[in-house]
């Protein structure tokens, strides 16, 4: 065989191996998706129990995020801080690549954008909890699911889903909206809550619930809040640069 | 002119070549291969240098592969510092040539003049096409690049469109954003504006954040490379309102305007860090509280760009979605169907023509999908297909006739995505369904015998979720590629018309470069070329040693 076919068959070769191998179907991955889970009859208990049992928390941190995915892209926003009942609050905050800051005590509240503390109306609720207590005694799901133990940072969980309301209460930002709009709000959220197996104290909440844009479509939403921290003594003082720029306007 | 003279005289541009090639070789194959095959493509790189080395004798081997080491150094070298401000770039420049003539004298022992014209013609070469997107070479050429020019890091990347271009019919102009670079007295002149009747809504936030605001600008091509000017408001008017908005939606609000004949971009929080905070901490009230706030900024921005454009409802071939309804008339006749749908994806032949006359329309709804007949079959819900919270169906859908029958199939961008087919019982069927979780449709370049399926694809034998742009085929329930491209930042991808009504193009921003590239099959077989180009290298160097006897 002469060079010049060898060198062709090279060519074809690599050339093959550069764009890979079939993509088989696996429709496998579908039934994962599907997680095994069980109805568990004393899952409600279990819930809220561990709901009720954060009365005793008085200070606590918290990583959490709220992502959205519309049409190509999915979009993020951060949270890590701590909070001091009954209303002081230490956060950073990542929206779209920019970073800002919100403090408050009290009455007293500003978030930091770029470089600049602007008030802001002071937060009221302060305990994640809370709404998933009342959501869980205003509208009880009909089935509460275990699924399988997972690790949550380090705590092994027990993992509760629930499907029910997307609002603790009557009414809401988004029922009050005209036309279009009201049909496409969501009426049923899904909720997991990860309680620690070994001292059942909450860990983590996650909910996900889709709603439908006029003229864009479906807009699918997570947002996983994670609790830790509890009840460690941290300092929450006013940021040096807001009491200078208070003081020094 | 004897032989050796002629030898001196070639070499140089030779070893130019051969720079050139080092550069390519690398970027196409070598790093292709680490991507897709992870662990055996490195063994695959290695084994592939090792025949290279070994294809020279020891007098050669030397030279040679000091000076393809110092070709690949200078290629990676240049861009680390190309995308600082201007002077930094000459003042790094001059630096990294001196210090890379110390090196090559010291390293490579090559002529002073030699290495300097390697530097030049890989530094020209990356002018041309930076590296980071030389790997579309394997089956692109690059037609147009634009840069959004911002210091902001609002925009992760830059919103792109293609509009039909009233100016050449069957053809489209290229809609995006650059960053708006004030001028002298600018600020003045929109204080001026803001005290006159008629001015527009919003002017007040537009002058603070005129350090922070985009002009809106149309791409067409020119007798000499591309032109980029403001787009009239008639092209503008053929785009929905996201299309270059919903730039971090939900959590911020664009804002257009009008401002002395062109359109200016700025964008707002949709809602202040407190609030959303204030919805973090409440999750009995987050899914709520987060559809109120995707609502509120979807009904501003629409309002906006209607308001801009006047635009007003989308009519998809005659047809509008209202409260509920599909209205309008098709094939003549009026329809009026009552759907859960809020957006009209538009007219695709989902069935075939044997048992429905006319193709259907396809809506999407909260977290469904929708196919309704038009006339003159009876206008009716034909099939509905509903995602789940944990695998929701977003707008993220390509259509596709995968088969090439002439009907089109769903490609859905689930997690993981599949390939869904409306059969002639009007149930669902799923085709094909993604092994990797990370894999996602893009667009589709049309072909008859089946659509050509371009895709976001991670790695084979990898666990990694980055993925690379590829083309599919859908052939026995198996995608066999066509091609790949191992650029892993390739996103919003649209199917254009820019420069030819009958090639399809790529139009593609690409993610955290704030960048967007117009890519058209290539005619010149990069790939092949440097893939040649090693078995030549090869031979040559076989020749070479045993010209001189295998032990040399």
């Amino acid at each position: 065989m002469s060079k010049r076919w060898l060198g062709l068959i090279a060519v074809l070769a690599v050339g093959s191996v550069l764009t890979g191998c079939n993509l088989v179907s696996d429709p496998g991955k579908l039934m994962v998706v599907q997680t095994q889970r069980t109805i568990d009859p004393l899952g409600l208990q279990s819930v809220e129990t561990a709901l009720e049992g954060m009365d005793s928390i008085q200070t606590y941190s918290l990583k959490a995020a709220m992502q959205v995915a519309t049409g190509r892209f999915t979009r993020e926003v951060d949270f890590y801080g701590s909070v001091q009942l009954p209303a002081t609050v230490s956060m950073d905050e990542t929206i779209g690549g920019s970073d800002y800051l919100v403090y408050q005590d009290g009455q007293f509240a500003y978030y930091k954008d770029e470089n600049r503390w602007v008030p802001m109306q002071p937060l009221t609720n302060l305990k994640p909890w809370d709404s998933l207590l009342q959501l869980l005694q205003s509208s009880p799901p009909r089935e509460v699911f275990q699924l399988p133990k997972q690790t949550v940072v380090s705590w092994n969980c027990n993992v509760y889903q629930f499907r029910d309301k997307a609002r603790a209460g009557a009414g809401g930002l988004a029922s009050t909206w005209p036309g279009d709009t009201v049909r496409t709000v969501p009426r049923d959220a899904l909720y997991t809550v990860y309680v620690d197996a070994s001292d059942g104290q909450l860990r983590q909440i996650q909910v996900q619930s889709t709603v439908g844009i006029p003229g864009l479509g479906t807009s699918s939403f997570t947002g996983t809040t994670l609790m830790f921290g509890y009840n460690v003594r941290v300092k929450l003082n006013v940021p040096d640069d807001l009491l200078g720029q208070i003081e020094n306007p | 002119m004897t032989s050796l003279r002629l030898r001196r005289l070639l070499a140089t541009p030779m070893w130019v070549l051969y720079s050139l090639w080092a550069m390519l070789f690398y970027q196409l194959v070598f790093t292709a291969w680490t991507l897709q095959y992870s662990f055996f493509g490195v063994l695959g790189v290695l084994a592939a240098s090792l025949l290279f080395l070994f294809s020279y004798g020891k007098a050669d081997r030397k030279t040679i592969v000091r000076f393809t080491l110092f070709s690949l150094a200078i290629s990676l070298g240049i861009p680390s510092f190309a995308s600082e401000p201007l002077v930094w770039v000459i003042i790094d420049y001059i630096l990294f040539v001196i210090f890379a003539l110390i090196l090559g004298v010291w390293l490579v022992r090559m002529p002073v003049v030699r290495l300097l014209l390697v530097i030049a013609v890989i530094t020209l070469a990356e002018l041309w096409l930076p590296l980071s997107d030389m790997s579309v070479l394997s089956h692109f050429g690059v037609e147009y690049t634009g840069h959004l020019g911002s210091q902001d890091s609002q925009i992760p990347s830059i919103p792109v469109a293609a509009a039909p271009d009233p100016a050449r019919p069957g053809l489209d102009e290229v809609v995006t954003l650059q960053a708006h670079r004030p001028i002298k007295g600018e600020a003045q002149q929109l204080v001026d504006l803001l005290g006159q009747p008629g001015a527009p809504a919003g002017l007040q936030d537009a002058i603070v954040q005129l350090q922070h605001s985009y002009d809106v600008v149309g791409v067409t091509p020119g007798r000499f490379g591309f032109h980029v000017d403001s787009p009239s408001m008639s092209v503008l008017r053929g785009l929905p309102y996201h299309a270059i908005g919903l730039v971090d939606f939900p959590f911020t609000t664009s804002h257009f305007l009008d401002l002395f004949g062109k359109t200016r971009m700025y964008l707002s929080l949709s809602a202040n860090p407190g609030e959303l905070l204030q919805m973090a901490l409440n999750p009995g009230h987050l899914a709520d509280g987060i559809a109120g706030v995707s609502l509120q900024t979807a009904a501003d921005e629409k309002a906006n760009w209607d308001q801009l454009t006047g635009r007003g409802q989308t009519t998809v071939d005659g047809l509008t979605l209202s409260r509920g309804y599909v209205t309008g008339t098709y094939a003549g006749v009026p329809v009026r169907v009552k759907t859960s749908g809020v957006a009209l994806f538009g007219v695709y032949r989902m069935l075939p023509g044997s048992q429905f006359t006319s193709p259907q329309a396809v809506l999407e709804g909260n977290n469904l999908i929708q196919v309704i007949s038009l006339p003159p079959d009876r206008p009716r819900v034909l099939a509905t297909l509903k995602g789940s919270f944990s695998s929701p169906l977003t707008t993220d859908v390509v259509f596709a006739d995968v088969s090439g029958t002439g009907v089109d199939d769903l490609l859905v961008n689930t997690v993981p995505a599949q390939i869904l087919s409306l059969t002639p019982q009007l149930s669902w069927q799923t085709l094909w369904v993604s092994g990797r979780r990370s894999f996602r449709f893009e667009a589709v370049f049309p072909r008859s015998g089946g659509d050509l399926l371009v895709a976001n694809s991670p790695g084979y034998d990898s666990d990694a979720p980055t993925r690379y742009l590829g083309g599919y085929l859908f052939k026995s329930g198996q995608l066999v590629p066509q091609f790949r491209v191992y650029h892993n930042d390739l996103v919003s991808l649209h199917t254009v018309h820019v420069t030819s009504a009958t090639t399809p193009e790529l139009l593609t921003s690409v993610y955290a470069h704030q960048e967007i590239m117009l890519l058209k099959p290539s005619t010149v077989p990069w790939l092949a070329m440097v893939e040649s180009g090693y078995v030549l290298v090869i031979i040559i160097g076989w020749f070479r040693r045993l010209r001189r006897g295998v032990a040399t």
